[in-house]
């Protein structure tokens, strides 16, 4: 068991006026090498338990364990969880701070105690690999365009090359293109180094299309936990916590609706899925055997 | 006369040494002209870096032109008597909603604009209170801005404009961090408010899905303009748009894709409901 949060709760500002119940007695665990989608309506806590995870913030009840031990005891030290749990946070402008791009995303690389060389290699690398070329190494961070600054800030923690990866809303603000090369970036890195990925979205299409399983989010409260197949499945109560499904599924299930049967086995959350299922069907018809 | 006249405009950033002189330049608009008609909804596309934002501040008088010219409602930017005046008119939403918030509680937030300029009292609490149902806030009449998660703050940012009426409203990739059912209810009142009170949307966005429904969609690539008509014409483009770091809708990629392999669906697909009626033509 990599990550674990048994009962937690985290309420903001308890006993005050803003108080906010934001995470309710929440519990799941995550394997090392999966990659999880969380999901939920803006509000639902997902930040909050991102936040939790590397104990940026402490629980109110309940406890996070990483690998096993309890990360507020104290024989834990927060600067190696903090190497080994890489987050790259909602808002990019919150991990860019200092003068240039490549110092930036030297910062974390050199936090680790590495030699100068291999700080710059690997932020080198990080960024060439979220499409920032040598152009953008002098540049101040703030200069950068929003897309940009995303970009440099998962730069910054891809050049830890940490264990797992939380990622929250990356691809928001990111262009077509980018957000395609980046999660496949980060799916190859899955693949190939076993790297844990959890991701938060608020692309049904995106969740479909990378994560094994999605944990969802309502008010708090964790709703569904299971296979992402599985999970997309339930489309109406989706829909009624703000969510819903990928596209191709609601293409599949007005299909269904309007009488055009598809066997239950194919794959509805990928295009190249969808479309092999389409093409069959009018296939087996033009065949003669419907 | 339009509403927005973009005249050949161009933007350079400039980067300085320690010792004042230019080390670095970036021309980050070339050449954009052009025109858009009062009461149009528009939707802007390209890659990132490929200067929207800075063009969204220029029609903000954020940004004056380098070289060119900008005019909005016929009022020069470049000329310092216009730009409230034009600020007014057209009112942005910027992309980092945690950057605009100013207030201690939402109400007041939403409250600021209409305040600055000079809307009667009573008539500010009306507006404050419709603004945040229009964008399903009200229940966080009360809060603390800085206490909203991303999606929430977003809506407020939004309210915080529609209080103040303007003719046109610019808002830069404004769904970036709503959920879906957030999203469908932005896009919603962005389109009411188009329709019903004919104030000139221009959309930012990197989601394909949300500018099928504009009257015109750009599309700019490395500060130049590149495509700039109808949803279902530049949709067409697949592989150019591609090619420009964009994607075209999911029913439009399944129509592109089962084309390629044979079936006959028609041109200009866009929408979930033309492709499933598109496609049962093909099972009858
Ligand atoms: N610093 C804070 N103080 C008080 N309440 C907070 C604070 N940060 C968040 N909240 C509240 O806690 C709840 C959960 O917020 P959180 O940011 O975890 O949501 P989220 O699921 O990440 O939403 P989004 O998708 O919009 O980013 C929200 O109702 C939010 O208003
Ligand atoms: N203050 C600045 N100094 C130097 N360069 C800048 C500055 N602001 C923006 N740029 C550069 O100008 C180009 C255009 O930026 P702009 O913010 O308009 O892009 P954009 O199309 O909005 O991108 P995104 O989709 O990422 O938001 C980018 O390459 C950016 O790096
Ligand atoms: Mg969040
Ligand atoms: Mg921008």
């Amino acid at each position: 068991m990599m990550i674990e949060f048994r009962n937690v709760d985290y309420i903001y500002e308890p006993e005050t006026p803003y108080e906010m119940h934001a995470v309710k007695n929440v519990s799941f665990s995550i394997e090392a090498g999966e990659f999880v989608g969380l999901l939920g309506h803006t509000g639902s806590g997902k930040s909050t338990l991102i936040e939790l995870f590397n104990g940026l913030l402490k629980p109110s009840s309940g406890s996070v364990l990483f690998h096993g031990t309890d990360i507020s005891s104290k024989e834990v030290s927060m600067k190696e969880i903090r190497s080994k749990i890489g987050i790259v946070f909602q808002y990019p402008e919150h991990q860019l701070f200092e003068t240039t791009v490549l110092r930036d995303v030297c910062f974390g690389p050199k936090n680790m105690g590495l030699p100068e060389e291999e700080q710059k290699e690997r932020a080198k690398a990080a960024l060439t690999s979220v499409g920032l070329d040598e152009s953008y190494y002098e540049m101040s961070p703030f200069e950068l365009s929003g897309g940009e600054k995303r970009r440099a800030a998962i730069a910054g923690v891809l050049a830890m090359e940490p264990e797992a990866l939380i990622l929250d809303e990356p691809s928001a603000g990111l262009d077509p293109r980018g957000r395609d090369e980046i999660l496949g970036l980060i799916r190859k890195l899955w693949q190939e180094r076993g790297l844990t990925v959890v991701l938060v979205s608020h692309s049904m299409d995106e969740a479909a299309k990378y994560a094994q399983r999605v944990i969802v989010m309502h008010e708090g409260v964790k709703t569904f936990d299971g296979p992402t197949r599985e999970v997309f499945t339930h489309a109406k109560e989706l829909s009624e916590i703000g969510l819903g499904v990928p596209s191709t599924v609601r293409i599949f299930s007005m299909l269904r609706e309007r009488g055009v049967a598809f066997p239950a086995d194919i794959d509805e959350l990928s295009i190249d899925g969808a479309v092999q299922a389409l093409l069959k069907r009018v296939q087996d018809k033009e065949g003669g055997h419907v | 006369m339009a509403l927005i006249d973009i005249h050949h405009l161009f933007h350079s950033f400039y980067r300085y040494n320690e010792s004042g002189e230019v080390a670095g330049t970036k021309e980050a608009l070339r050449d954009v002209t052009l025109s858009i008609e009062a009461g149009t909804f528009v939707a802007v596309l390209g890659h990132n870096g490929s200067g929207k934002s800075t063009l969204a501040k220029h029609i903000n008088a954020l940004f004056l032109p380098s070289k060119g010219q900008v005019l909005v409602d016929g009022r020069d930017t470049k000329d310092a008597a216009n730009v409230l005046l034009i600020r007014r008119e057209a009112g942005m939403v910027f992309q980092n909603p945690d950057n605009q918030m100013i207030a201690n509680v939402v109400e007041e937030e939403v409250a600021f604009g209409p305040e600055n300029i000079g809307v009667p009292t009573e008539e500010i609490w009306e507006r404050v209170a419709d603004s945040l149902e229009r964008v399903g806030m009200t229940a966080y009449r009360m809060h603390s801005p800085d206490r909203l998660s991303g999606g929430q703050k977003q809506r407020v940012a939004i309210a915080g404009i529609v209080s103040m009426k303007p003719q046109c409203i610019i808002l830069d990739e404004p769904t970036a961090m709503l959920d879906p059912v957030g999203r469908r209810e932005v896009l919603r009142t962005l389109h009411e408010l188009n329709e019903k009170e004919k104030i000139t949307i221009l959309l930012i966005t990197h989601h394909m899905d949300e500018t099928i429904d504009a009257d015109r969609v750009i599309v700019m690539d490395d500060g130049e303009v590149v495509l700039d008509d109808v949803p279902r014409e530049v949709f067409a483009h697949v592989d150019e748009l591609r090619s420009r770091g964009l994607d075209v809708p999911v029913p439009t990629q399944l129509a592109y894709e089962l084309k390629k392999r044979g079936l006959e669906l028609p041109e200009g697909i866009l929408s979930e409901e033309e492709f499933v009626d598109a496609y049962m033509k093909l099972c009858k």
